[in-house]
């Protein structure tokens, strides 16, 4: 199961987000739009619970709660990024929630 | 590079050396760190052939003759002998890049690092990730048990200047949390030192490994009554990301990025000094204290240390070295050990201060004299920053030390 996870998740992206349940579906929206409009075909986008359809690539619910789970657990590769609003670590959202940053700076330093 | 690191780079090395059969040897990661192992390599007559490292900025320079090239380079000598040696904590993905380009020789770890890391979903990897991970919560379950409603505060990295920031901002950070206690966990004694001058009673001090395991427990508990405050580890945390687009100081960083408090905040600072009970060995205002030594930090030339010494030597003043454990006094000055919450007492008796840009300065920033921070100039991380853009202090004299340096008199 989690080499299926490897092969479909890890080898056919070149990066992957994921999204956690705390953060808004129009923050998400953001950044499929920055995605699409920056053509980053590469890009999986992954909201807990739910993946984006026009991305899936036939992975289930049940498997993406275990990459969820295990990106917690340790760095199992640099090429996933994990979006959370409720965090016990500082992030981004700060910068912007300061006025230090607008929200483009902030996908454009997440994303790029 | 911490001494307990070097140790441990200098076994392994030795424990691998009988089996190099003479391919060529690339560094990867032009930083502190490799040029220690450089150093190292080269006093044994090992020759470098180049260091890899993926910043523009850095492909060009030199290092004692080894060039610092692009890692494409090494498909060059892509043959089973040739060895990369990795001594950051980004081995994980480095050791990808490598394979990913197509590179079929070793790949060596000579420190471990960084123990959040490992690039694979094996069932093997996964197990002993979660055997850690539930030593992590066991840690955490002690802590919490201990400290009863006291909020802990994780730093992860040891480093005093980090530190000293998280600590300038910790009441205010409190404040919004609603706590009133706290218990700081560290990875070492003198981080914790640091958090006493700001009058912190409550300090854990773990080894770097039960650290990151409790960190770990953090982040996969999500627990609300805990909190990781650090700039860009463990690897969850993006705040250095946006070094890519925008220049943020480190003071700012953990002001609006790591706490969340508005850009106004006015930080808090250390109050518990004591005086060096060896004072009158000092002559007052006619004394420098030179502190040379960072360990995490490219040094400085010899030379430039000893223009700094000859002109305050003719000057007539007393001059001071401060080293810790082995490290050597500069030719011509006298060692000067103190603990940290007296080294103020000391400089404001000198009256002079100079220093390499490390956690001392930060730690000097409030002390009454004249300071001055030298930086080596190199970049920040695998930023376009210089490290005077991250760290210059407003009450120092900020000064670039390049390759043309020389110390005006």
């Amino acid at each position: 199961m989690l080499n299926n996870l490897e092969d479909n998740l890890l080898r056919k992206n070149a990066h992957i987000i994921l999204v956690q349940l705390d953060v808004s579906d129009s923050f998400v929206s953001k950044i499929g739009d920055y995605l699409d409009k920056k053509r980053r075909k590469d890009i999986l986008l992954i909201k807990q619970n739910k993946i984006k359809e026009k991305y899936n690539n036939g992975v289930n619910d049940s498997d993406l709660e275990k990459l969820f789970k295990l990106y917690r657990i340790y760095e199992f590769s640099d090429r996933v990024i994990l979006i959370s609003k409720e965090k016990n670590y500082g992030d981004l959202f700060n910068y912007v929630n300061t006025g230090l940053i607008s929200e483009r700076e902030m996908l454009e330093a997440l994303l790029e | 590079m911490e001494k307990k690191y070097y140790n441990e780079m200098v076994k392994k090395f030795i424990e691998l050396e009988p089996q190099m059969n003479g391919g060529a040897i690339y560094l990867f990661g032009h930083c502190e760190a490799s040029l220690t192992l450089a150093d190292f390599l080269l006093a044994k007559e090992v020759q470098i052939k180049g260091i890899l490292d993926n910043s523009q900025q850095k492909q060009g320079l030199e290092y004692k003759k080894i060039p610092v090239v692009k890692p494409d380079i090494i498909l060059e000598d892509n043959n089973a002998n040739t060895v990369v040696f990795i001594v950051t904590r980004f081995y994980e993905a480095m050791n990808s890049q490598l394979r990913d380009l197509g590179f079929v020789g070793k790949v060596i770890k000579l420190v471990d690092y960084n123990t959040y890391a490992e690039y694979s979903l094996d069932e093997e990897v996964i197990a002993r990730k979660t055997k850690r991970l539930e030593e992590g919560i066991k840690i955490l379950e002690r802590v919490k048990l201990y400290y009863k409603d006291c909020f802990v505060l994780l730093c992860p990295f040891n480093a005093l200047g980090d530190i000293y920031f998280a600590m300038s901002y910790l009441p205010m950070f409190l404040r919004k949390k609603c706590y009133k206690d706290v218990v700081i966990c560290v990875p070492s004694i003198v981080c914790g030192d640091v958090a006493r001058l700001f009058d912190i009673t409550n300090i854990e001090v773990f080894s770097q490994n039960e650290l990151d395991a409790l960190i770990q427990a953090v982040i996969y508990t999500e627990d609300k009554q805990c909190y990781i405050a650090h700039q860009d580890r463990p690897y969850v945390v993006d705040l250095h990301k946006i070094l890519a687009i925008k220049l943020i100081p480190l003071d700012m960083i953990y002001r609006c990025g790591v706490y969340g408090l508005p850009i106004d905040t006015v930080p808090v600072e250390p109050v518990n000094w004591k005086e060096y009970d060896r004072l009158n060995n000092i002559i007052e205002g006619k004394a420098v204290i030179i502190s040379p030594y960072a360990k995490s930090v490219v040094g400085i030339q010899n030379d430039i240390w000893k223009e700094i010494v000859d002109d305050y030597k003719s000057q007539g003043y007393q001059i001071f070295t401060n080293v810790v454990g082995d490290e050597v006094p500069l030719e011509g000055t006298e060692a000067l050990t103190a603990p940290l919450n007296e080294m103020k007492s000391v400089v404001e008796r000198a009256g002079t201060f100079i220093g390499i840009r490390s956690g001392l300065c930060d730690v000097l920033k409030t002390a009454n004299c004249r300071k001055i921070a030298l930086y080596p100039d190199y970049n920040y991380c695998d930023t376009k920053w210089k490290a005077i853009d991250m760290y210059a202090i407003d009450s120092f004299e900020n000064i670039v030390v390049n390759g043309d340096y020389k110390w005006r008199k």
